[in-house]
């Protein structure tokens, strides 16, 4: 049982780091660089 | 104001934006914050640990996601990396027990973890100073340091196409997992700080997307923390839920710094935001009873350097705007040359 609630906090939070993550894209989106940089600068 | 396992939201909303401007900026999970922060907010140092790796794995996924956006994430180099993160991480938690068996677990592992933050943070600043003050020219014939390690022959080899890396030992990667995620155990940390420098100095990986390498990383390492803390009911869901609100905004804000940020430039904040801790956690082993002191300086030295990330991102954007528009308008003055009569146009040439 104990693995289960610790599997389920961890899929839990997993799933609202992802959902966040959309929504602060979408929140954010008109500051994104029209051009991405160089990752090899 | 409404209050999560007695801490308020709102401080518990602005130590997850911060602690998010810094991992999506840095790679790092920021537990050298977090974990003190929590601990001086009133949760004991066990539930703060497990409650801050359960926010900084959701931290990660938001980080990582944007920053695969952008290129910045070497999949195979993380995933490589995951299984010898796995293990360093369990003999680590295994030396720590043992430490803790001899009675002077805290005083050494304290130690060790300064010497590592400042013999990290030497090293990264010495080679901005080298390198981006004094334009120190480098000996001819004289290898940098990943140089000499891609050139191992030390069979199997992986090659890693988007860290630009033709060849290398798996074993050095290997190695560098196992290490970090050894630190990781001992020190109770996500060892972000070790990993993301040794990716950049001793592999040779660009630096940005040995961040969003890291942060990849970051996500199992820090799952597999919070699992192991959560089968003990050592986390507060509730408060690493609150913090993940806030940091999932200043992950954005951090990854879209580093489009903006040169990135020798992101190593020589980082030299500055690894110092900190470690002139931090000197002051708290040598002065007693300086905890609050020492907490204190970490949480505004991350506010500093979480406001200068800030400031460069807005006039990264800013700048990014002017030279757009600007070639909107050159675009549009030649399109009217261009579409004006000839003789009008000789008029103009002759003018100017």
């Amino acid at each position: 049982m104990a693995w289960l609630l610790a599997a389920g906090i961890i899929v839990g939070i997993g799933a609202e780091g992802l959902l966040l993550g959309y929504l602060a894209d979408l929140l954010l989106k008109r500051w994104h660089p029209e051009r991405p940089g160089d990752p090899f600068d | 104001m409404i209050d999560v396992a007695g801490i308020n939201v709102l401080v518990l909303l602005l130590l997850g934006l911060v602690v998010g401007i810094l991992g999506g900026f840095f790679g790092v999970g920021g537990t050298w914050i977090v974990t003190p922060g929590l601990n001086l907010l009133g949760l004991p140092i066990a539930f703060a640990v497990g409650t801050d790796l359960l926010h900084t794995m959701g931290k990660s996924i938001v980080a990582t996601i944007k920053h695969r956006r952008f290129g910045h994430v070497d999949m195979r180099l993380g995933a490589f990396m995951i299984v010898g993160t796995t293990i360093g991480l369990k003999l680590g938690e295994m030396s720590l027990l043992a430490l803790e068996r001899a009675g002077n677990a805290e005083s050494v592992v304290r130690t060790i973890y300064i010497v590592i933050l400042f013999f990290i943070s030497g090293y990264v600043l010495h080679d901005y100073w080298r390198s981006a003050i004094r334009h120190a020219p480098r000996k001819p014939g004289k290898a940098r340091l990943h140089e000499k390690v891609q050139a191992l022959k030390l069979p199997p080899y992986l090659s890693l196409p988007t860290s630009g890396i033709a060849r290398i030992s798996a074993w050095i990667p290997f190695a560098l997992a196992v290490v970090s995620g050894f630190a990781s155990g001992l020190l109770g940390v996500g060892a972000g700080f070790i990993r993301m420098p040794s990716l950049v100095y001793l592999l040779g990986v660009p630096t940005k997307i040995a961040v969003g390498t890291d942060l990849f990383e970051i996500i199992f390492s820090a799952g597999l923390g919070a699992f192991f803390y959560a089968l003990d009911g050592r986390v507060l869901v509730t408060v690493a839920a609150v913090m993940l609100v806030g940091a999932a905004v200043g992950a954005q804000i951090g990854t879209m710094a580093t489009q903006f940020v040169k990135g020798m430039r992101i190593r020589l904040y980082f030299g500055i935001s690894v110092l900190i801790p470690a002139i931090a956690l000197t002051i708290k082993q040598l002065v007693p009873g300086s905890n609050t002191v020492a907490v204190l300086l970490l949480i505004g030295a991350a506010v500093f350097i979480s406001i200068i990330v800030v400031r460069a991102l807005v006039k990264g954007v800013l700048e990014a705007r002017y030279y757009a528009r600007q070639d909107e308008d050159a675009g549009a003055a030649l399109t009217a040359l261009l579409d004006s009569p000839p003789g009008r146009r000789s008029r103009r040439k002759v003018k100017s």
